[in-house]
């Protein structure tokens, strides 16, 4: 006999299988489109020559440049924005009292989580322009105006830590909150001060859900396009002293400009400025492994967290 | 002069008051008076124990004796806790010197999930940054031998502190607590989570070191302290009963209350 309430459990039970079936097949279906499409591109020289400015796919080049440019903003992002982020999330857990100050600076942070990329990349364009901050990039030449030229790779890693800081003020802050009260005091009732408990207990606990917080914000950064475009500039190549790879012209490099895979996928890709599509599908398919093996990265750590409490 | 005079005024304090002494002390969490009217002498190189049942401040003043109740919000106090003859709750009194003077094992073991080797270097290297790797080495074996954990762990030293039993988690931490050379140990029920036999090993320990140190003992097991404790003192809703020694308050209490508790009907 068929019920009414059957059915509606049936029903209920196979609308939300549907919805966590088309979610999944939705994540295969990128990943396996960008395989199908992208793989044919995807050889040694693809991955180790630079890109050449061409309305010419066979002189086009590769996306060394890029590639690299998508680690080094990434370094320089997370290098400006773990301490930043690291001090903020042990005030808020160790050190902020309850009161309007404190729930302000929450809110705050919330906020800037929910500020669209390109905002704070018009932001930091603006303030890095200003003359006194022409040492992160280079100072615009042959006008009469005073100005800093505003986009180099130090400007973007600042821009970009500044786009990520709630999320890892977040993840550092609950890491922090759930080393065990029993750590602390242990530390304490031995004579440690506060700060020397934190660096040498708490933070050492906290460490798994830290790195979780770094790659959650490396992931954010490889992913942007809109800071890129704006505060990295619109080039495909590295435009420091050449070449850009030896470690005497590092620090020109990182003052300079450059490009990462996602403003290559833009330049390269006709629905953006170029007219290569087997390129930005390549590119593409980088991108995207590279944000798998991110996400791989977070479990095993998620993992090896649990098994040491566990333990 | 008159300095000459303080100092030798405190000297003879020190050799001839009790250790810790506790006048009119009341306890508040927020609007909850947690202890009353407290007021208690601990001598040196005996052990004190603290009964009652659960809820009725035993901890709290335990937890006063080395300021770890400041990390409570509510907390608030009145009266007056001397140690050596120093008033510790003085809002220029040294804190963490204070921590170093009285040492604490807690109801859990709480050892930090790291090795044994740094669960027990951490506090030598704070308390004394300079010393070498040869000598903090004998220091922890001196530490562990204390607390006759040495002979078990020996070639673990380098492993997980998570990895030991609870009774000899228990002992690392005792260790621990006698790295940083306190004056007084305070015991807030060490052997609630042990078996018995880990239970004993503690009571033997506890029982040496009160040669060397003072020690103070919140407990639920009135075995326990009749077998260990010198003093004993029998707390209920907050305000000290009764007091005295061992022998006097578990044959011959004073009070109804402390009677009925001693034998159980409570």
């Amino acid at each position: 006999m068929i019920s009414g309430r059957n059915v509606m459990e049936k029903a209920g039970k196979s609308i939300s299988w549907l919805s966590a079936f088309v979610t999944i097949a939705a994540c295969i279906g990128i990943i396996l489109f960008f395989l199908l499409n992208g793989i044919g591109e995807i050889n040694l020289e693809f991955l180790t020559t630079e890109p050449i400015a061409s309305t010419r796919a066979d002189v086009g080049g590769g996306i060394s440049t890029p590639f690299f440019g998508t680690l080094l903003l990434t370094l320089v992002g997370i290098c400006f924005a773990l301490p930043w982020a690291l001090g903020t999330a042990i005030y808020l857990s160790e050190y902020a009292k309850k009161n309007v100050m404190v729930s302000f600076f929450r809110t705050a942070i919330d906020v800037l989580a929910g500020v669209p990329t390109i905002v704070i990349a018009i932001m930091g364009v603006a303030v890095f322009s200003l003359p006194q901050l022409g040492f992160l990039s280079s100072m615009v030449e042959g006008t009469s105006a005073n100005k800093a030229f505003g986009r180099s790779f130090l400007v973007a890693g600042f821009t970009m830590a500044m786009m990520i800081l709630p999320y890892i003020i977040k993840t550092c802050e609950e890491a922090i909150k759930t080393v065990p009260e029993t750590f602390k005091e242990a530390s304490l009732a031995l004579g440690a001060s506060k700060w020397h408990t934190i660096v040498k207990v708490v933070l050492p606990s906290a460490k798994n859900g830290i790195i979780t917080a770094i790659i959650l914000g490396m992931g954010r950064i490889i992913g942007d396009t809109a800071i890129v475009w704006l505060c990295l500039g619109g080039t495909l190549r590295m435009t420091g002293v050449q070449p850009w790879f030896s470690p005497e012209n590092w620090m020109s490099t990182v003052q300079n400009t450059g490009s990462t895979l996602t403003s290559y996928i833009y330049f390269m890709s006709p629905a953006g400025e170029g007219n290569m599509t087997e390129k930005a599908m390549g590119a593409s398919l980088i991108l995207i492994i590279l944000i798998v093996v991110l996400n791989l990265l977070t479990d095993v750590i998620g993992n090896i967290n649990k098994s040491v409490m566990e333990e | 002069m008159v300095m000459q005079l303080e100092v030798r005024k405190r000297l003879e304090c020190v050799e001839t008051d009790p250790v810790i002494e506790v006048s009119n002390l009341d306890v508040f969490y927020g609007e909850k008076q947690a202890l009353k009217d407290v007021n208690i002498k601990i001598f040196k190189n005996q052990i004190t124990a603290f009964i009652g049942p659960s809820g009725c401040g035993k901890t709290t003043l335990l937890r006063c004796f080395n300021r770890m109740n400041d990390m409570i919000k509510t907390f608030r106090m009145e009266g007056e806790i001397l140690l050596d003859c120093e008033d510790i709750y003085t809002s220029d009194h040294d804190v963490i010197a204070l921590r170093k003077k009285v040492g604490m094992v807690f109801q859990q073991p709480n050892p930090l999930p790291t090795s044994i080797y740094n669960n027990l270097s951490l506090p030598i290297k704070e308390h004394f940054p300079k010393i070498t790797k040869e000598d903090l080495m004998n220091v922890i074996n001196k530490k562990l031998s204390a607390a006759h954990l040495l002979s078990e762990i020996e070639n673990r030293i380098h492993e997980s502190a998570l990895k030991l039993s609870g009774g000899q988690q228990q002992r690392l931490c005792i260790a621990r607590a006698l790295t940083i050379e306190p004056e007084v140990i305070l015991f807030d029920e060490p052997c609630s989570a042990l078996d018995p036999i880990s239970t004993m090993k503690i009571e033997e320990l506890l029982m040496r070191f009160k040669e060397k140190y003072t020690i103070i003992i919140v407990t639920h097991n009135m075995q326990q302290a009749t077998r260990i404790a010198d003093k004993v003192a029998f707390f209920f809703q907050g305000e000290i009963i009764e007091q005295g020694t061992a022998d006097d308050l578990f044959v011959n209490p004073q009070q109804e209350l402390t009677q009925r508790y001693v034998t159980g009907r409570f």
